[in-house]
């Protein structure tokens, strides 16, 4: 493993016949997946294929102890000891879907409050709009300030009593801020509150510790670090867990089942319902297994230094604004260029065969923060290098070249 | 494969100078187009007298191929009655599909000849065809109001 060369392993990126070697940078949307991963998803279904938890021949408990050491390694991952605190989702968004049904459930009353910030992506902004319009519950915003920043003091004093949940991101897909989350969190138990942090754009960058952090939930993607689409996974603590009932029901979430009544499973598989997307899970451990053995550390130092050279080199760009921190900051870089339409700049790139978001990122509300209609988006990720950037601020200089030519 | 020819001198012109961009004082209608998933907005004015477009003008917050493509159209609508806004619709999406068009319809379809790189680009076609799904939406709003 070079790191200097690490998208040799990522066969999308290091066997393409094209020209000019393919540069993703729409890493905060998905990344591409290394031989390791798309590997192990595969060598599950040509060896190792059955039902978990419910086959009673070797072959499923081979598919079982494999699924559940995939559980095992996600939750070593972020750090809990408790492998039975990791529920699988699709990802993100369903994890915050199914928080915001048994929250609307089981916890919030008519009139309670659900605190969000201005930031959130949609995946945590309509599903909690879905249950205030069910159930009479109210929406209230954190402000974001200056480069992109949450003020803590702000949030304690206007904390409304009557708030239950606190969800918000740990990073921003749109400016790529980090926030403070261990006082975010701190503040949320100080007032009573359940606190939910959005990983998604996390997890892929620095280590996380949730028990640390001091959630009670968190949750993140396994397509954003190298994993599989599909898979993602909700952290819980415990007791919360245990305190709640499932959403969905079906096969493998419960004890015993009669025609009026049932007896759920312990958790985590009370919030598994139905076949899991095994090969993921098995995929997603992968992901992880080649992301600790490049160690998180220098995954961050490897992103950091990429993203401090992109935003040193588009300082130069005439009339071009990047939007968000200069430090404390992931890979995810949004920018504007003045009398160029981010779409433009994002085809003109495609034609150089450069990959980058242009248009709201999900995140709307933050365009409205922005006053941009729209903004281009270039997210950096392990296996980019260097040049990498120089090709990238090449074709942004050519691209203004382009639109300035004409008077 | 570089895409800068696309982006034709014309098509670039068009944006930085669009034709007939603002508001009509006294507009018979106007209308409201987007595309959501990437956040083109237009919004058209128009005139219409006997099943003719009198006058037109737009305002955009929107990509280049989108400002060029409504610039275009309001040039070669101003003024023509809807039949022949109709004949350009059709060329305008024979265009678009990367269709082959005949040495008359290429001279009719003017400055929107620059447009053609945009079949290349499927993603970008919506852009292209703004103005006119808005032109459609206008239509039927002036069907309703008994305008036409």
């Amino acid at each position: 493993m070079n790191p200097a060369e690490l998208y040799l392993d990522f066969p999308l990126l290091r066997d393409n016949d094209d020209e000019e070697r393919l540069i993703f940078l729409d890493n905060a949307a998905t990344t591409q997946k290394p031989d390791t991963v798309i590997n192990a998803v595969s060598a599950y279904y040509r060896e190792s294929n059955a039902n978990v938890h419910r086959s009673p021949y070797r072959l499923g408990e081979k598919s079982t102890d494999l699924y559940e050491s995939a559980r095992s390694k996600t939750a070593r991952f972020i750090k809990t000891a408790d492998d039975k605190e990791i529920v699988f989702t699709r990802g993100v968004t369903e994890s915050i879907n199914l928080l915001a049904t048994i929250l609307s459930d089981q916890l919030l009353k008519p009139g309670d409050v659900i605190l969000l910030t201005e930031a959130e992506h949609h995946s945590n902004i309509v599903p909690w709009q879905i249950i205030a319009k069910r159930c009479g519950v109210k929406l209230e915003f954190v402000k974001l300030h200056g480069d992109g920043r949450f003020d803590l003091s702000e949030i304690e004093s206007n904390w409304n009593p009557k708030t239950k949940v606190f969800s918000f991101q740990h990073a921003s897909n749109v400016l790529g801020t980090i926030h403070p989350v261990n006082e975010l969190c701190e503040i949320a138990r100080c007032k009573g509150a359940v606190s939910i942090v959005d990983g998604a754009q996390s997890v892929p960058h620095f280590g996380i510790d949730v028990s640390d952090m001091g959630c009670d939930f968190y949750t993140f993607s396994g397509h954003k670090m190298v994993g599989p689409t599909g898979i993602g996974a909700l952290y819980g603590r415990r007791e919360l867990l245990e305190r709640f009932d499932p959403a969905f029901g079906g096969g493998e979430m419960i004890k015993r089942v009669s025609l009026f009544e049932s007896e759920y499973n312990d958790v985590p598989h009370k919030f598994e319902a139905g076949t899991p997307n095994i090969a993921g899970a098995i995929g997603l451990g992968a992901a992880i297994d080649y992301l600790e053995k490049l160690t998180m550390k220098k995954v961050e130092s490897m992103v950091n230094s990429l993203a401090a050279y992109a935003l040193e080199r588009l300082s130069t760009i005439e009339g071009l604004a990047v939007h968000g921190p200069q430090t404390d900051r992931t890979g995810a870089i949004s920018f504007w260029m003045d009398g160029i339409h981010p779409h433009d700049i994002a085809s003109l790139l495609d034609g150089d065969n450069i990959a980058v978001r242009a248009g709201r990122h999900c995140a709307e509300p933050i365009m409205n923060w922005l006053k941009r209609p729209a903004t281009t988006r270039a997210s950096f990720y392990i296996y980019n290098i260097r040049e990498d950037v120089d090709r990238f601020i090449d074709s942004l200089n050519r691209i203004r070249g382009l639109f300035k030519n004409v008077s | 494969m570089s895409h800068d020819k696309i982006y034709s001198e014309v098509l670039l012109d068009h944006n930085r100078h669009p034709r007939h961009s603002g508001e009509l004082t006294n507009p018979d209608i106007s209308m409201d187009g987007a595309n959501p998933m990437c956040g083109d907005e237009i919004t058209m004015y128009a005139s219409v007298e006997d099943g003719t477009l009198v006058d037109v003008a737009f305002r955009s917050t929107a990509c280049a191929i989108c400002t060029a493509s409504a610039s275009m159209f309001c040039e070669m609508a101003k003024g023509k009655d809807f039949d022949h806004i109709h004949q350009h619709d059709q060329l305008m999406r024979k265009l678009m599909h990367g269709e082959k068009l005949e040495h008359d319809e290429r001279r009719a379809l003017a400055d929107m000849n620059s447009l053609e790189g945009v079949s290349k680009l499927p993603v970008r076609v919506k852009c292209a065809m703004l103005v006119w799904e808005t032109w459609e939406l206008m239509k039927q709003k002036l069907k309703e109001i008994n305008k036409v």
